[in-house]
């Protein structure tokens, strides 16, 4: 019966039901999105100015589409822990990346923080290099950035690619597709190694505070809540963990109201280090 | 959806492990904490177009379960799938095709049937949060990506592109595929690699600041991940999967554009 009615919905109403919290609380985006000319999405980076060099490729989205060089204003925008703007800096290239070298004169002195990726094209090249498209085309930032330990024996970068977000600027104003829906409980795939110094960075992709609850589950299967936090709309949290072998440490994981919470993982060993998303 | 995991060689003592829980990746609180599951671990020949079990593993009481590519005594290219498989599952020794993987996900929380996939090199480890898609594993399809991960100005660096293929559905012969490195500028050719179905390509990739370059066969689909280490030091690695080049797109018709996306290049690379 269900399916029945279900066939005879039109398909735009059908994607407004899943979108409403009564039938789906775990949709990462809003259902409405705004219109205006230039619209263009990213994920939310972070940069890291401590003790770390930050390196960020940026895509030519118009210009990898059409296979040609396209010239293309990058705007980045640089936000403090805090969730405030520190910094924003602009380039014109018609390269396909563009590799931006972070320094803390662009992100205001901010030492770690987040930041956002938006193009702006001249209406014509936009125009004739996506007229195929009947419906408007929307381009996302997903970018790279890498990190290397300054002055240490970290002789390359290692990269991480964007994850999540979906932010732009309105009116010179940070905005967010994402939302807070239901509390949803994530844990990544990795066992917590002995000896090793790990920092998780969190960011809030969203208008709103974020609670961010950590649990961490011993060998045992003896799962305690460490950390209770709120952390500010468009900001981030760093959350340190030492493992030793006393605390049988094996499993991570974290509570919000994110659908999906995932963080950006540093696993220290004092001289070398990995970062991934979790 | 549901994905498979892999292990693999790439020589220069480099050894690969999928590090898997059995704590649900992502659920509502009111849902279970543990999925219980086992994995099965294949690995075809380059001549053959038989599937072989090499192993089933069982978490046995732990919450972690890591695998390693040295366990298994892969050759250099050599691939094991990993496949996340139903406990009371009975998995075939000599399968023509791969069986299913089973999902993680218990309530609509969204869930990336991932693992951690790590790659370790003289004592220093590099990871990332890697699958095979199932869905992607049923066609043949055809692979670009570009050289974003290659940006290593640093002397003496050594990048490598794996570019990894599986094909699950039922073969009747191998041919050789090629995958290819060009000039994104002068479309020429720069680098090609000979490989198979269910086989790595290693291709060493040298940093060029002065051009940009792309990846693409038209014989098969795959994921590329670029590994890169200092040849002479101790030095960090760095191990990442490029994005499809949907991701350059938002919404409904993104897929629509990575179409369009791919016909542009493909049609102009030789």
């Amino acid at each position: 019966m269900i399916k029945k009615i279900k066939e005879k919905l039109p398909n735009n109403f059908k994607k407004l039901l899943r979108h409403l919290y009564f039938f789906n609380n775990s949709v990462p985006y809003s259902y409405f999105q705004p219109s205006f000319d230039q619209f263009n999405l990213s994920d939310f980076f972070l940069f890291r100015c401590d003790n770390f060099d930050t390196i960020f490729i940026a895509d030519n989205n118009l210009a990898l589409l059409s296979a040609k060089p396209i010239e293309c204003r990058h705007i980045f925008y640089f936000y403090s822990v805090s969730g405030s703007r520190c910094g924003r800096f602009e380039v014109t290239t018609d390269l396909f990346h563009y590799h931006l070298k972070i320094n803390s004169q662009m992100t205001g002195g901010e030492l770690i923080g987040g930041f956002i990726h938006q193009t702006i094209y001249s209406d014509d090249s936009l125009k004739k290099e996506t007229e195929f498209s009947s419906e408007k085309l929307l381009f996302q930032h997903r970018g790279y950035t890498g990190y290397r330990r300054k002055g240490g024996d970290s002789y390359c970068y290692s990269f991480l690619h964007g994850n999540f977000g979906s932010m732009y600027i309105k009116n010179g104003k940070l905005l967010s597709l994402s939302r807070q829906r239901a509390l949803h409980s994530y844990t990544p795939q990795i066992q917590i190694k002995i000896n090793k110094f790990y920092e998780f960075y969190f960011t809030n992709p969203t208008s709103k505070d974020l609670k961010l609850d950590i649990t961490l589950t011993d060998q045992y299967n003896k799962s305690h809540n460490v950390l209770s936090v709120k952390i500010n709309p468009m900001g981030s949290y760093k959350f340190d963990l030492a493992s030793t072998s006393k605390d049988l440490i094996r499993n991570i994981s974290w509570t919000t109201r994110l659908p999906i919470g995932r963080a950006i993982v540093f696993e220290n060993d004092g001289i070398m280090f990995d970062v991934f998303h979790s | 959806m549901s994905n498979f995991l892999f292990l693999v060689n790439i020589g220069d003592d480099i050894v690969s492990s999928v590090n898997i829980t059995k704590l649900v990746p992502n659920r509502k609180p009111t849902s279970p904490k543990f999925c219980d599951f086992k994995l099965g671990v294949y690995i075809q020949e380059e001549s053959s177009v038989a599937w072989k079990k090499l192993d089933e593993v069982y978490f046995d009481g732990n919450n972690n379960i890591q695998l390693k590519s040295s366990d298994y005594k892969l050759k250099e290219g050599q691939i094991a799938v990993v496949i996340p498989s139903e406990i009371n599952e009975k998995l075939k020794h000599n399968p023509c095709k791969l069986p299913k993987p089973i999902s993680r996900q218990l309530d609509s929380s969204p869930v990336s049937e991932r693992a951690t996939i790590s790659f370790e090199r003289k004592g220093v480890f590099s990871s990332y949060q890697g699958d095979y898609p199932f869905q992607m594993s049923k066609a043949k399809g055809t692979f670009l990506c570009f050289d974003s991960l290659v940006f290593q100005p640093e002397k003496g660096v050594i990048n490598k592109l794996v570019f990894i293929n599986i094909f699950s559905q039922e073969l009747k012969e191998k041919t050789k595929f090629t995958v290819n490195r060009v000039n994104t500028s002068s479309k020429e050719t720069i680098k090609k690699q000979k490989y198979v179905y269910n086989s790595a390509a290693i291709m060493n990739v040298e940093y060029k600041n002065d051009m940009e370059t792309a990846f693409y066969s038209k014989d098969s689909s795959g994921i590329p991940i670029f590994i890169s280490y200092h040849k002479g030091f101790k030095s960090n690695l760095s191990v990442e999967h490029s994005h499809p080049p949907s991701e350059l797109f938002f919404g409904n018709n993104k897929f629509f554009a990575q179409q369009v996306l791919k016909k542009n290049w493909l049609s102009i690379l030789p």
